[in-house]
């Protein structure tokens, strides 16, 4: 689920960040999961603008 | 010299030649288009509305321009460029959300509307839709006030960029800008505007896609950009920044109720806008075919080039060049969008990028400009003194036009009084609020009456006053709450008043909702 993710995500980067000097090393995960989200968008924006144009026009007339 | 990141570039004869060129060309282009429109019109009617027989590459590539502000071409880069992907909702990922339902919901209906009503106005078409010249006066002085203000910093991304890139006093080149709108608009009316923001849409939906991806091609890739974003400072990585104020804008990055109003705020703004609706106006009647392709059209310039603006551009621009800009008075981050074309694409992509800035503030200008004139000849002269002839119209639009371009060039050549400054900031929000109830919801449902719609207008005008004092002078409140307030306030009153006043007559409803649009 998106909020827990997302909320749990900013905890982990503000906690590394409340320790001075030393940084915690980040993984693959930590570092893409911005970009995970971003796709999300990116692929729902692009379906919802072409399924709702076909669902408004599936019944027009020729 | 700070070797880890790329120096700020210094300006050269070669890049402001080049700039001044592309500037010259663009505005050349769009005034040639308005001298073509000049054949389009010949009574103040087709002026102002053309001969509704635009076909979907205009309208799309117009509706698009309109939309896309030199903000979104400009300032969303630098939002992603100073917090990193919190910044990302509010800078314009949403834009999709909101352009594409303003097509599903507005384009048909509002051509029928008006049709129907013979309406050549956004306000013209309410005041008939609610059988009431008070409100249409009503509305055209609230939609005068809210575009007023939100005009005047159209032209603040374009002039600060022009100074950045070319060294030039932005004095000169903005006034020339303005200069040109006028006379395209003057000469073309309604049809020579459109084309003029079509070419100027076209032009800036392919300049943002070529830049926005040779920008990623350079970064390399996902995984590289978040790694060098997190060498800097790992928040840029979070989605949500709870460590930046909750009042104020910056609220739309920090909590869970910036990230949530940001796509409402898309989704209002975008059907709300009269000059986004005003495209419909004059637009043909579509068959499934053109109607697809203005959709795609659509799709195309708004979605690509302002999603990768929104996100993708900013963040590159933070890892070459580190937090430096943010020491570039008075630009800062406002900096990020050029100086990462001139980064990625020596001067040929810097020069597309500011005449595709350039494109998108004057179509943006040119469309609200168009609709304040006409707030003032067709809704109030027009309303009041049936008798005033067709020339005198004309000629009170000419100088209304130049008035209206005037005044944002002048206010981003002076800086604008603080109450100015003030509102600005919550335009946008106010008069998608207001409108998105006002105009689109009347066009499904029938119950809606005009004093559901007068006190929308009252209500959203004082909220967003009031909230311009709140969230900007104040400072305790976040814009994305007031968002919420606004947009809750015009639903109850819109909803609510009108099914406790007398409906529309039976008669009109006929005739707008029964049979075909």
């Amino acid at each position: 689920m998106a909020i827990p993710y997302m909320s749990v995500q900013a905890y982990i980067l503000n906690k590394n960040l409340g320790k001075k000097g030393g940084s915690m090393q980040p993984t693959t995960e930590i570092l893409m999961h911005p970009w995970y989200v971003w796709w999300a968008l990116i692929i729902g924006l692009f379906l919802m603008t072409f399924i709702g144009t076909w669902i408004i026009t599936r019944r027009w007339d020729k | 010299m700070n070797t880890k990141y790329l120096p700020i570039p210094e300006i050269t004869l070669t890049m402001a030649i080049a700039s001044s060129v592309g500037i010259a060309i663009l505005l050349g282009i769009s005034i040639l288009l308005g001298i073509l429109g000049k054949k389009q019109w010949k009574s103040f009617d087709e002026y102002l509305v053309g001969k509704r027989d635009m076909g979907p590459f205009v309208t799309g590539c117009a509706l698009a321009s309109s939309y896309l502000s030199g903000w979104a071409f400009c300032d969303s880069t630098g939002i992603t460029y100073s917090v990193g992907f919190s910044g990302m909702w509010f800078a314009g990922m949403w834009s999709l959300i909101g352009i594409i339902p303003c097509i599903w919901v507005a384009s048909s209906k509002t051509r029928s509307f008006a049709v129907k009503l013979n309406a050549t106005t956004v306000p013209e078409l309410m005041g008939r839709r609610y059988e009431s010249k008070m409100l249409q006066t009503v509305i055209s002085v609230c939609m005068l006030f809210f575009l007023f203000i939100y005009s005047v910093g159209q032209l603040k991304a374009a002039g600060g960029v022009w100074y950045a890139v070319t060294g030039f006093p932005p004095v000169l080149c903005l006034l020339l800008g303005v200069l040109i709108a006028w006379i395209y608009m003057v000469l073309g009316g309604y049809v020579g505007t459109n084309w003029s923001m079509a070419f100027q849409g076209a032009f800036l939906g392919i300049a943002g896609a070529i830049f926005g991806i040779m920008a990623f091609i350079s970064s390399g890739g996902f995984y590289e950009i978040s790694l060098k974003l997190w060498e800097q400072d790992p928040r840029l990585l979070s989605l949500i920044r709870p460590d930046l104020p909750k009042v104020g804008p910056t609220e739309f990055f920090s909590s869970w109720v910036g990230l949530l109003a940001s796509p409402l705020i898309f989704f209002t703004m975008a059907i709300g806008f009269p000059h986004n609706l005003s495209r419909f106006l004059g637009m043909k009647k579509m068959n499934k075919k053109e109607y697809w392709f203005l959709v795609f059209i659509v799709w195309f310039i708004t979605g690509i080039p302002v999603m990768l603006a929104a996100s993708t551009n900013g963040l590159i621009t933070r890892t070459l060049f580190g937090p430096q800009l943010f020491k570039i008075e008075p630009w800062k981050a406002d900096l990020a969008a050029p100086l990462l074309s001139y980064a990625v694409g020596g001067i040929p992509l810097q020069t597309i990028y500011v005449m595709g800035l350039f494109a998108a503030t004057l179509s943006t200008l040119a469309g609200m400009v168009m609709i304040m004139s006409a707030n003032v000849t067709r809704d109030i002269i027009t309303l009041w003194w049936l008798s005033t002839k067709d020339k005198t119209l004309i000629r009170i639009s000419y100088f209304l036009i130049a008035l209206f371009l005037f005044l944002p060039f002048y206010w981003t050549w002076k800086r604008p009084p603080e109450l100015l400054s003030m509102f600005m900031g919550l335009a946008a929000m106010g008069l998608g609020a207001i409108f998105f109830f006002v105009t689109a919801m009347s066009f499904y449902w029938k119950r809606a009456t005009k004093w559901g719609a007068f006190w929308t207008v009252v209500y959203g005008t004082i909220a967003t006053l009031a909230g311009g004092y709140f969230v900007f002078t104040k400072k305790v409140l976040g814009m994305a709450t007031m968002e919420f307030i606004l947009l809750g306030g015009c639903f109850i009153l819109f909803f609510f008043v009108s099914l406790m006043t007398k409906p529309p007559s039976e008669e009109l409803l006929k005739r707008l909702f029964e049979g075909k649009d």
